[in-house]
């Protein structure tokens, strides 16, 4: 066994030729970490300033170090705010991103309307949220809504979406899969024009089945494009937010078993005024984000396939 | 032979299915979009409008300015889109490609910022466009979204995706760090720089809460927004509602249409790869 | 060849959006006049506000005003409820708040302590907005810390809305304005109609809508005089919230899971509710319904007569760039000529007293003069501000259980006035 030296990148000794190229590189990223230092940093770093205060209505913040947290984690809201978000994210994630992969896969394919298909599955990206949720809200009416009638041909007797708790997170998966699928079905069908018709060819000729070149060849070499779709994927299911607020009210039976963190953020730091708590609520979902992200990045190296 | 047809008929079906699905909201909002606000309110609803009459049509866009609408909307997303396709294609190059000092701790910044919800960045955003005195504008509609940290990211993922061997031809040939990125692999991630623009173009175009914050007059208004302008407090007219949903799409569509033939069918792989 | 599709696609969305802008009729330029200002400064002022359907009415009074200062001319902007108060609140902070600002109620308190909204007690003190014209409990809705800072934009109040014809097919009598509670259960009963899934009555678990003005119909209360003690524990106030749900409990009534199937609206819009308490603000909605023959009563008599009756209010940014020129156009807004205008818009009851009968001549099918009787007994909000709305998510937690028939109703009173008086400490 060769033992690996570590060697020092030779890319970042810092030599006249190397600091040349880090010129480029820092002008490169420039634009965009200005932006986002500008845009964004600011308000990722005063979120968590005002956790640490008091900041109710228009008054000064007050400095409470970590009381906001201490109730954070002793409040049963939170907690069950935690547990929806990951009903939905378990729902949605592998549903979704798989049914992505296969129908990018399929329309990438010599089948017949691909340019048809590839429109009808992208129309629900492009549609009004208002409109959206509105619609979704008579399809789903227990009594009078398209899909309970549809479900009563078949003899079955559809649930009660809108009404029950059981059921209600299901709904907004379902309106959450249904929006997000064309999106990340482009981004696949992008991922696959980059893999070359050769190795198919190739995988023919030695008699590889459909489900093999799926996963022996598309799989590996969408990898990159892949791994962006689920890391983007979880971090919008655990943000959800929109569809709930339009199609739930806070009194409705279902409400507690839909409301989100970024809902319960939104109701202290805009309906309450209660910046405070409200930014302890979202420093808490940014970490946890943060942790999922990290612990994903880090699998990376054992699955996504980078032309290294 | 027969085998391969089974499989065919039952990967169709599927597909249309699926199709079906995906497209229900739709019928069912264009079929509102014809109905009287009586029609549309029944129950047990009523499935087709008793007539087909564009009259909804007609008065939505009678109230609403939808030309200053298109008009504005177009502007931010045109901007948006070059800003964040240019800036992230050049970010992302250089995160997937370039070596340099604290390439992983200012890649994990930029990330930083898709990993909190939106609403965060309101207030914020509005101090800097309130002192910069861009309220009610265009310039103001397309700051937020001129650099783009999930195009950087995706681009990131597309450029760590193709072959080495190109660049190294480059460098031998003498190439310069820029010309090496514009004119050789950059070409190479079409699919992904439409992509990036698609997506910049949709979020533009559905941000709802942001224009209705920074902009004041109605005629700065963009699609998304004008449309709400349709909800009551308490009351909706839901046909009108639908039938504007509708025309604020056609332009999505239509570039939809013809961009996903181009990046779909257009790039050409045959060769550069294996 | 690809690049032209590019291209072409790129012209056809651009002559769209032009090709529409030429068909679409911008009358939306309105209300910022292009009135040349003959000498002195040309001075704009910008208002705010949430329901579209108002705007018309809004921009009439704007006129009125214009009419009589020519150099000001007047904006009115309007923002979707939903986003209203986060765009307020963005602006207040930023420093842009329009210069007239209606406001709310429940709201007032954090914005006036805030800083952010001018003390208008003068004008209130004046002649031409004078406070006697006015419902008192709705300025001192508005009074903050010994000051005005509203000036009375409207009155909403709640009556009996019932269906016509579901009454005829079963043969009952109408409702009358002078109802007691045992006549809207007995009413209830006789039209609730399971087979056909028709109900009597909206029992909603919806506080301003229903059960705060059963609650006050009993005497109860919801929170002490001096706002620091819960008091749905109250004898007259359970006994009340007894009677709010049985209408659920006998089956007279849709329950919360039905509602968040179908609005309360949805359920008289439709014909499958035959009795609804609703506010003034829904009239317009349900005369839009074809099929909708209604007519309104004033709401039952429990021990009392008792009904929601709120107002808005218009206050002015403290921050403003014309201080003399808001006030002046506050105080405007605030007089008899103004609310006249804004009685004759029809979209809601001005609060003016005696500007309110164009508001009911203009109702044709119906004798809308139970919503202004109101006047005489109503009750505001229980002011469940934002520095207590935290009370409002335990009543959506709990109250939700009591009229899903989970929770007993004297239990679920007692559990609420408990926690609800935590939140108040």
């Amino acid at each position: 066994m060769i033992r690996k030296k570590k060697v020092k990148n030779p890319r970042l000794t810092l030599t006249k030729r190397n600091i040349k190229r880090w010129g480029y590189a820092y002008l490169f990223i420039a634009p965009t970490l200005i932006g986002v230092l500008v845009l964004n940093l600011w308000g990722i770093v005063q979120s968590i300033y005002y956790s640490f205060h008091e900041v109710k209505g228009f008054n000064d913040p007050e400095f409470i170090g970590l009381e906001n947290y201490a109730r954070l984690f002793s409040d049963g809201e939170v907690f069950r705010a935690l547990k929806n978000i990951l009903v939905y994210a378990v729902i949605t994630v592998p549903i979704g991103v798989t049914l992505s992969l296969l129908l990018a896969a399929l329309l990438n394919a010599k089948i017949k309307g691909k340019g048809f298909f590839r429109c009808i599955y992208f129309l629900p990206v492009v549609s009004a949220p208002a409109a959206v949720a509105l619609v979704w809200k008579w399809l789903y009416n227990k009594d009078f809504g398209l899909i309970n009638q549809i479900l009563e041909t078949f003899h079955i007797s559809g649930p009660d979406w809108l009404g029950s708790g059981s059921m209600a997170m299901v709904s907004v998966a379902i309106v959450g899969i249904w929006s997000m699928l064309g999106y990340n079905m482009i981004l696949l069908l992008a991922g696959l024009q980059e893999v070359p018709k050769e190795l198919y060819e190739a995988a023919e000729i030695d008699g590889g089945g459909a489900v093999q070149k799926f996963l022996k060849i598309t799989v590996p070499l969408i990898s990159p494009t892949l791994f962006f779709v689920i890391v983007t994927t979880i971090i919008s299911a655990l943000q959800v937010f929109d569809t709930i607020f339009m199609m739930f009210k806070t009194s409705s039976p279902a409400f507690s078993a839909v409301e989100s963190i970024v809902y319960l953020f939104y109701r202290y730091t805009f309906t309450n005024y209660n910046k405070g708590y409200g930014s302890a609520i979202v420093v808490l979902l940014f970490v946890i984000i943060m942790a999922i992200t990290g612990v994903q990045l880090k699998l990376q190296k054992k699955w996504v396939h980078y032309n290294d | 032979m027969k085998h391969k047809k089974r499989k065919n008929i039952l990967v169709y079906m599927a597909l249309i299915i699926m199709a079906f699905i995906m497209v229900l909201p739709f019928i069912w909002t264009i079929l509102t979009a014809f109905k009287t606000q009586s029609e549309a309110l029944q129950i047990p609803p009523q499935i087709l409008p008793s007539s087909w009459s564009l009259r909804n049509f007609k008065a939505v866009m009678e109230v609403l300015p939808f030309g200053k609408f298109f008009v504005n909307t177009f502007l931010m997303i045109l901007f948006r889109v070059l800003g964040s396709v240019f800036f992230s294609a050049l970010a992302g190059y250089a995160f997937a490609r370039l070596e340099f000092p604290g390439k992983n701790a200012l890649f994990a910044i930029i990330l930083l910022q898709m990993m909190v919800p939106g609403q965060i960045f309101i207030l914020p955003q509005y101090m800097i466009v309130s002192k910069l005195a861009w309220l009610n504008s265009i310039k103001a509609l397309v700051l937020p979204g001129i650099v783009s940290t999930f195009g950087t990211f995706l681009m990131r993922q597309f450029f760590m995706g193709l072959p080495r061997d190109l660049e190294e031809a480059a460098v031998l040939d003498g190439c310069s760090i820029w010309k090496t990125f514009w004119k050789i692999m950059l070409p190479l991630t079409k699919p992904g720089l439409v992509s990036v623009g698609i997506f910049t173009a949709l979020f533009a175009w559905k941000d709802l809460l942001w224009p209705l914050i920074v902009n004041m007059s109605i005629d700065k208004m963009t699609l998304s927004t004008g449309l709400v302008n349709l909800m009551g407090q308490y009351s909706v007219d839901y046909p009108q509602l639908m039938a504007g949903s509708l025309i604020a799409i056609l332009p999505m569509l239509i570039l939809f249409l013809f961009f996903q033939k181009q990046f779909v069918e257009g790039v050409a792989t045959s060769g550069t790869k294996g | 060849m690809k690049k032209y599709k590019r291209i072409f696609a790129l012209l056809l969305t651009v002559i769209l959006a032009f090709v529409l802008g030429a068909c679409g009729n911008s009358k939306n330029d309105g209300g910022s006049g292009g009135k040349q200002a003959s000498g002195g400064e040309k001075v704009e002022l910008k208002m705010i506000f949430w329901d579209s359907n108002q705007e018309a009415g809004l921009n009439d009074m704007a006129e009125g005003f214009m009419k009589q200062n020519e150099n000001i001319s007047v904006n009115v902007e309007i923002v979707p409820w939903d986003e209203y108060w986060t765009k307020i609140q963005a602006a207040a902070q930023g420093g842009d708040l329009p210069d007239i600002v209606v406001m709310h109620p429940d709201q007032v308190e954090t914005y006036a302590s805030g800083g952010v909204l001018m003390d208008l007690t003068d004008i209130l003190d004046g002649e031409v907005a004078n406070r006697e014209n006015f419902p008192e409990y709705v300025v001192a809705d508005f009074r903050v810390d010994e000051k005005d800072y509203g000036i009375p934009k409207d009155i909403g109040t709640l009556a009996l809305y019932y269906n016509k014809d579901l009454f005829d097919e079963v043969g009952a009598a109408y409702p009358t304005n002078e109802w007691t509670w045992e006549d809207l259960s007995a009413a209830a009963e006789e039209l609730t109609d399971e087979a056909a899934g028709i109900y009597g009555l909206n029992a909603d678990n919806n506080g301003q809508n229903f059960y705060w003005n059963i609650i006050w119909q009993n005497g109860g209360d919801v929170l002490s005089e001096d706002g620091e003690t819960c008091t749905f524990d109250s004898p007259e106030t359970i006994e009340a919230m007894e009677y709010a749900v049985s209408f659920v409990e006998k089956g007279y009534s849709p329950t919360p899971a039905q509602f968040a199937n179908l609005t309360a609206d949805e359920y008289f819009e439709s014909g499958k509710s035959a009795m609804t308490f609703a506010g003034s603000w829904m009239l317009t909605e349900y005369q839009s319904v074809d099929e909708l023959n209604f007519d309104v009563v004033e709401l039952p008599k429990g021990k009392e007569r008792a009904s929601i009756c709120s107002g808005m209010a218009f206050s002015v940014s403290a921050n403003t760039a014309y201080p003399e020129e808001a006030k002046q156009f506050a105080e405007y807004l605030g007089s008899e000529e103004a609310q006249l205008i804004q009685a004759q818009s029809g979209a809601a009851i001005p609060a003016y007293s005696g500007t309110q009968q164009p508001w009911i001549d203009q109702f044709a099918d119906f004798d809308a003069a139970p919503f202004v009787k109101v006047e005489e007994y109503g009750h505001t909000s229980p002011g469940f501000t934002a520095s207590t709305s935290e009370a409002t998510a335990v009543l959506d937690e709990y109250m939700t259980q009591v009229f899903s028939l989970e929770l007993p109703v004297e239990e679920g009173m007692k559990i609420i006035t408990d926690k609800i008086n935590e939140t108040l400490k």
